[in-house]
């Protein structure tokens, strides 16, 4: 005793310093080594449960659980029956003596204990293990920690997550399920005790009327004028609620006792739990269901709002208050998709719950806008969920019940939406709204169901018509100015971002996702209803762009300097508020823009007509009135209007693809002889003039960069989709070709418009175009091409070699000039021959240039890094153009760059980012060349096998270095994958079905290949184990890698081998799918060889098992061949291999098994 | 008088009774992180320290803790982060570290089923013996094109009262905001902003790449 007393001294001692502030890792390292010796020696378990009898430290008394908890789940079996019943005893006696007074957290940890021993004993061995839990609610002393008890069962039986034998989970489950009706009856029965405790304190407060009015809407819409208001068929559907066995639902219960409170906070917990396995039932009794109703109500009330603040004990496992907690209990059944027949009366009786505690909600209170705004706001999140859960789950459903007021229901919703306080929950029922919206555009295209759809007319246009409310300042100022504009802000600052292209970064203000959020609901109701959306956006839109238009009469000149007059109290912020919507209204319009697409355009030309000439007009008149250098009495209105200016720039670019589909083939008409003409051309070219004028006149009037920026994306989107020679000809255009070359003050606009410029005159023009000015094109190209290029292609090589500095001082030049072609050699991917001949035509020198300057910047990563990413651009699109010949040269100088001077091995063993950065790029660059089809580049085969598996894989065989083995390892996919016959050609014996003996060529090699592979899947990093295993897969899907001989003769019992250990040892856990699914398709080589012959093989090899669980392994394998019933018996397998060598690693040595 | 059911005699618990809501002195808290093995966590850790996103995965063995100092907009605060292995290199401690947590995050892998099928389990361990902290879930790897586990079918958070977050601990997406959420709710301030100071860039990192390359037209003429 005085040892064992001593020794829990030192124990507190260990475990204090661990805890201790100042405790370093790498001491903290040596405590845990010291700490999980002592949990590996045998009879460990006994010094635990003496420590936890005697220690005061609670530090001390979680270490001890944890080491026993690791003993029962790992060394069970290898205890003696008697230590096994004396640990379980012990266990058990602590829990019943110290419940009450030991801190929460050791109580549950006890508890788990004593149901881990369950988990692998009862009811074998541990027969009295549920009548003792169930004892435990007789006294009320022992309620808690029964509820306690049941909630860890289901948790830990139900759901285990320790190795347990799959044969014992299955057991678990059936008997658990027998216990279940008991279970839910000793937790209902407390849930009604409490009930009952105050039942006599329950104030007489008059169930709400359903027929309560609600005159104050938030529009007046098509749903607030809906049968709710006259409440006939909502009373009807109440009525029986009220008079049903749920007479108690409007009634509100007093305050409970934090006793009271404490039990049903655990029961509502506890059987949310076992909601989430058990199956819908009659085990669910409607009794049950109102008893967790009459606790839901109490979130709705605002005065049982909070929990008792610092009452509630810890036992309460959330904090939440008892309305949140039996809300998420219902929830948990409402997520059950499948509903047995029988049930669906009793989910309508759950809904009419539920609508009626949504029509409490959504009523006026006194003093306040509405009752949502002083309730808790988990309870809301919950009843969204709920919302969510049934329009997603059940409301397809219910939707044609007769007994179900589909349309009342969403009024009810409609009014829950608006009356939300808070942004995130607003955003949850918008959510709710767009699964109904999904709902009914499936409808709407699975089968002549418009019909379905209109009955819900009024209710959308009213719900967009809300949601166009909130989004502008006229009607919602309050909550909109509420919100963060910050981040918006600061891209405006640095002119970093482009506008209108905010949705892609993740970095967006309050502002802009409140915003985008409710355009995106407003477009999604609009593919179900066009023509009334638009026009609901069309309306305000024109009457703020009136104002806008008419602004000019309020400049008045003062001193040189031109001011907006409008400068009292009241009228700026009606001006800001004006032009803020005016621009939001202008998003609108952009984003509606895809209505007018398509099928759709004929119809609605007018309108877009329409829309574009006033757009332009704006565009003009901001940009004639240079609205952005106009005084303002107040700051905030110069930005307004430089919002406003770029936003229309914005929306035209917008409608620029309605412009090209405009121009479209579909208008062209064919007369005899070939002659075309296209039915809109005037109008097309009128609109694309006016394009061109808006988005060139900006560029060169002192413009902010943000407006500039918008100008100049917009001449870039039409320089790339509208493809006419309006453009040549307009001398905006043509002066830009003079300017812009030597433009300095911004690169990157810059680089666009000289991106824009190139594709006027490449690319080609639509075929009604009579002449095509092929040769004046071709001309200019060239001449405007040599403006920006001039310096390098000048440049003397020879002497560059020599002069160092001069080396230094024309990199970035030589990085601005080659990233330029780069992205323009990346446009013409998607165009025609002629138009890359044309280009190849004008940049060759450049190109052939960059080449020779390769080996004297060798060392400049930055421009070697240009110079290859260029080349491997040119090696994607121009590479017929190049030809085979230079193809070859250009390869072969970088081969010999890297490999004679030694620079791979550098870089690679370095570890210079920047140099492996350019060895990636080499690897790409000679990925595109094994991957072309034709012939001519066939003779780089064998090179670059030498080069991968001979001078770059040894080096990272053994290393991490994922920056060079990623691209290594894809490039021999690519090989693999484009070369296929290099190694294995047709074989006549297939044609004759002789089976895939085919012959292999190369054998070398691709063994050695395959092999890199093979090693990949022992090495811990997951990306290339990823990446590899997709490429095995992809090649076996492609080419049956798997069933060629070379692999299944001696590659194949090697890979299912290593695979099936990393599944064991766990190495790759998160790639748990993607390796069974490749050990199927191994295995499906031949799966009776697999199942008879490597199975048996691979057990015997396999150490820390007996002959018996051996043949039981064999035996429970079953041999099944699709692949999902393989891929559970590949689970179960693995399971129980790693079961039974846990257990037997428990056992002590020499231990005789019967 | 009930009230008292759960301390009528804590005197022999007394000394050093962890209890998560006064163990901490004001404006230092313990935040745990748990999730299986390879979620990100010890990357998170290291993006936060300013470190570089680490592309190799080194396993941790027990327990990492570290210290870092915030500037928040309520005044300075010190968070030690508990960054706990994954459930094969558990230390003898296990949940034991998970004491005096004032916070704690739950990684999973968007790219791993098996990782959000387990988030249950991480969730149920760390309230046993921290009842009533605040806790987010981060579905991390969002950057990874071939998801696994849609936005959709991640339910868990919606059940439980905490915060949840999508993020990419490489792409350095939405790494301040689940920090933010924890903070927020361990001081009770929900208007609590951690302040972009030096060595508080690294929230911000690729996204202005992003948005260059997005203002290329999308648009296929």
């Amino acid at each position: 005793m005085a040892t064992d007393q001593a020794s829990l001294m030192a124990l507190e001692g260990l475990m204090t310093e661990f805890f201790g502030l100042a405790t370093s890792n790498s001491r903290k390292h040596d405590i845990e080594t010291i700490l999980g010796n002592f949990g590996q020696q045998r009879g460990a378990w006994k010094q635990c449960l003496y420590y936890l009898a005697h220690t005061h430290n609670s530090y001390v008394s979680m270490y001890c659980l944890t080491t026993l908890e690791n003993i029962i789940n790992k060394q069970w079996v290898g205890l003696m029956p008697e230590e096994r019943t004396e640990i379980r005893s012990t266990l058990y006696r602590f829990v019943l003596e110290n419940h009450k007074v030991a801190p929460y957290y050791i109580r549950n940890k006890l508890v788990k204990l004593v149901v881990d021993i369950a988990r692998l004993s009862w009811p074998h061995f541990y027969p009295d293990f549920f009548t003792n839990v169930l004892s435990l609610s007789r006294s009320p002393d022992t309620v808690v920690l029964c509820i306690v008890f049941l909630q860890t069962i289901s948790e830990e039986l139900a759901c285990p997550r320790e190795e347990l034998s799959y044969s014992r989970r299955t057991e678990l489950r059936r008997l658990l399920s027998q216990q279940v009706p008991t279970m839910l009856t000793l937790l209902s029965g407390l849930l009604e005790g409490v009930v009952e405790k105050h039942k006599n304190a329950v104030t007489a407060t008059p169930p709400p009327s359903p027929t309560h009015s609600h005159s104050h809407s938030p529009s007046r819409s098509g749903l607030s004028s809906s049968p709710i208001q006259t409440g006939s068929l909502l009373s009807n559907m109440f009525h029986s609620l009220e008079s049903g066995p749920t007479v108690r639902m409007g009634w509100v219960l007093p305050p409970l006792d934090p006793e009271s409170e404490t039990i049903a906070s655990l029961a509502l917990n506890c059987l949310t739990h076992l909601f989430s396995w058990i199956p819908l039932s009659s085990l669910i009794t409607p009794h049950l269901l109102n008893t967790i109703f009459l606790f839901a109500s109490l979130g709705a009330d605002p005065q049982h709002n909070r929990h008792h603040n610092g009452l509630v004990e810890k036992n309460c496992v959330s904090g939440e208050s008892l309305g949140v907690l039996a809300m998420g209990a219902i929830n948990e059944i409402m997520s059950k998709n499948c509903v047995p027949h029988d049930f669906e009366d009793f989910l309508l009786q759950m809904f009419r719950n539920t609508f009626h505690l949504l029509q409490r909600l959504v009523r006026e209170e006194p003093n306040t806008t509405s009752r949502l705004q002083l309730l808790d706001p988990s309870y809301i999140d919950k009843f969204s969920e709920f919302l969510r859960l049934f329009v997603s789950v059940h409301l397809r459903r219910f939707e044609n019940n007769s007994q179900f007021p589909v349309l009342e229901f969403l009024a009810l919703l409609f009014r829950y939406t608006f009356r939300q306080h808070c942004v995130e929950a607003y955003f949850n029922c918008l959510d709710v709204w767009s699964i109904f919206l999904d709902h009914l555009s499936a409808k709407a295209q699975g089968s002549q169901e418009r019909a379905g759809i209109t009955r819900y007319t009024d209710a959308l246009i009213s719900l967009a018509r809300g949601i166009l409310h909130k989004i502008q300042h006229r009607h919602n100022q309050a909550e909109l100015e509420e919100l963060d504009h910050e981040i918006r802000e600061e891209i405006l600052e640095n002119n970093n971002a482009y506008y209108g292209e905010l949705g892609d970064g993740e970095d967006v203000s309050e502002w802009h996702s409140f915003f985008t959020r409710n355009l995106e609901l407003v477009a999604k109701i609009a593919e179900l209803l066009p023509d009334e959306i638009f026009s609901l956006v069309y309306e305000p839109w024109n009457d703020a762009t009136k104002i806008y238009l008419s602004l000019q009469s309020n400049m008045v000149e003062q001193d040189g300097r031109r001011r907006l007059n409008i400068s009292a109290e009241h009228e700026c912020p009606r001006l800001h508020c004006l032009l803020r919507d005016l621009s939001s209204l202008l998003q609108a319009i952009g984003r509606l823009s895809t209505l007018f697409l398509g099928e759709e355009l004929p119809k609605r030309s007018t309108t877009a007509v329409q829309v574009i000439d006033k757009l332009v007009q704006m565009a003009n008149y901001s940009t004639g009135l240079k609205l952005f250098e106009v005084q303002t009495a107040v700051e905030v209105l110069h930005s307004d209007f430089v919002e406003v200016h770029a936003q229309v720039l914005s929306t035209l670019r917008a409608w620029v693809h309605w412009l090209s589909q405009l121009y479209g083939q579909q208008f062209v008409q064919v007369f005899p002889g070939g002659t075309q003409t296209h039915q809109h051309q005037d109008t097309c070219h009128t609109i694309n003039k006016q394009m061109l004028v808006a988005a060139t006149s900006i560029l060169n009037v002192g413009a902010p960069p943000l407006i500039v920026n918008c100008g100049v994306q917009l001449l870039l989107s039409l320089s790339v989709m509208v493809r006419s020679p309006v453009a040549l000809e307009m001398n905006q255009v043509q002066s830009l070709y003079v300017q812009a070359p030597s433009i300095l003050s911004d690169l990157k606009v810059r680089g666009l418009i000289l991106r824009a410029l190139v594709n006027f005159l490449l690319l080609p023009w639509p075929s009604f175009v009579v002449d095509h000015k092929l040769d004046t094109r071709k001309h200019h190209l060239t001449t405007f091409i040599n403006s920006f290029t001039s310096d390098i292609r000048k440049l003397d090589v020879q002497r560059l070699a020599d002069d160092k500095s001069m080396q230094e001082s024309l990199a970035p030049k030589l990085c601005d000039t080659l990233s330029i072609i780069q992205y323009q050699v990346g446009e013409l991917n998607n165009t025609d021959k002629a138009s890359r001949e044309l280009y190849y035509h004008c940049v060759q020198d450049v190109i052939h240039q960059a080449i020779l300057l390769f080996p004297i910047y060798v060392q400049h990563t930055s421009v070697c890094e240009e110079i290859l990413a260029l080349m491997v651009v040119v090696m994607q699109v121009l590479r017929v153009q190049l030809g085979a010949v230079r193809v070859e040269a250009t390869i072969q100088t970088f081969l010999d760059v890297f490999t004679t001077r030694h620079h791979l091995q550098l870089a690679i063993t370095t570890d210079n980012p920047a140099a492996v950065r350019v060895v990636d790029k080499f690897l790409k660059l000679l990925e595109l060349i094994v991957s072309e089809p034709g012939q001519s580049f066939k003779r780089f085969i064998p090179n670059t096998i030498t080069l991968c598996m001979d001078h770059i894989y040894p080096i990272v065989s053994d290393h991490t270095s994922p920056e060079v083995k990623s691209p290594l390892f894809e490039l021999l996919r690519c090989l693999l994958e484009h070369n296929w016959k290099y190694f294995f050609k047709p074989s006549i014996h297939i044609s004759l079905g002789a089976g895939n003996w085919d012959s292999i060529e190369n054998e070398a090699q691709f063994i050695q290949i395959m092999q890199a592979f093979g090693q990949s899947f022992m090495q811990p990093d997951i990306t290339i184990f990823k990446h590899n295993l997709e490429a095995m897969e992809s090649l076996n899907s492609k080419y049956k890698l798997y069933h060629k001989g070379v692999f299944r003769n001696s590659l194949l019992v090697h890979f299912i081998t290593v695979l099936l250990q990393v599944l064991v040892h766990r190495s790759q856990d998160l790639l748990q799918e993607e390796i069974t699914i490749t050990v199927y398709n191994m295995a499906a080589v031949d799966f009776s060889t697999y199942f008879g012959a490597f199975v048996p093989h691979f057990l015997q090899n396999m150490d820390g098992l007996d002959a018996d669980q051996r043949t039981a392994l064999k035996a429970n394998f079953k041999t099944d061949t699709d692949l999902p019933t393989f891929t559970q018996n590949v689970q179960r397998f693995i399971n129980d291999l790693r079961y039974y060598r846990t257990c037997n690693a428990s056992l002590p040595p020499g231990t005789v098994k019967l | 008088m009930h009230n008292t059911v759960e301390c009528v005699d804590q005197s022999c618990w007394a000394q050093e009774e962890p209890d998560s809501s006064t163990a901490f002195t004001p404006g230092k808290y313990k935040i745990v992180l748990l999730g299986d093995g390879g979620t990100g966590k010890s990357s998170y850790v290291s993006v936060l320290q300013n470190a570089t996103f680490r592309k190799e995965y080194i396993a941790t063995l027990g327990v990492e803790k570290h210290e870092i100092s915030l500037t928040t907009s309520h005044g300075p605060c010190v968070v030690v982060l508990w960054d706990t292995a994954g459930q094969e290199k558990l230390g003898p401690l296990r949940d034991g570290y998970y004491t005096d947590a004032n916070a704690a995050f739950i990684f999973f892998d968007v790219t791993s089923r098996v990782t959000y099928k387990n988030v249950p389990n991480w969730h149920r361990d760390v309230l046993r013996v921290c009842s009533d902290i605040p806790i987010v879930l981060c579905a991390n790897k969002i950057d990874v094109e071939e998801r696994k586990v849609k936005s959709k079918a991640i339910t868990h958070h919606k059940k439980h009262k905490m915060g949840f977050y999508e993020i990419s601990v490489k792409e350095r997406i939405s790494l301040k905001e689940p920090f933010e959420y924890l903070l927020q709710q361990v001081t009770k301030e929900p208007d609590l902003t951690i302040k972009d100071s030096v060595d508080a860039d690294l929230f911000r990192g690729v996204g202005e790449l992003s948005l260059l390359q997005s203002s290329l037209p999308q648009e296929q003429g």
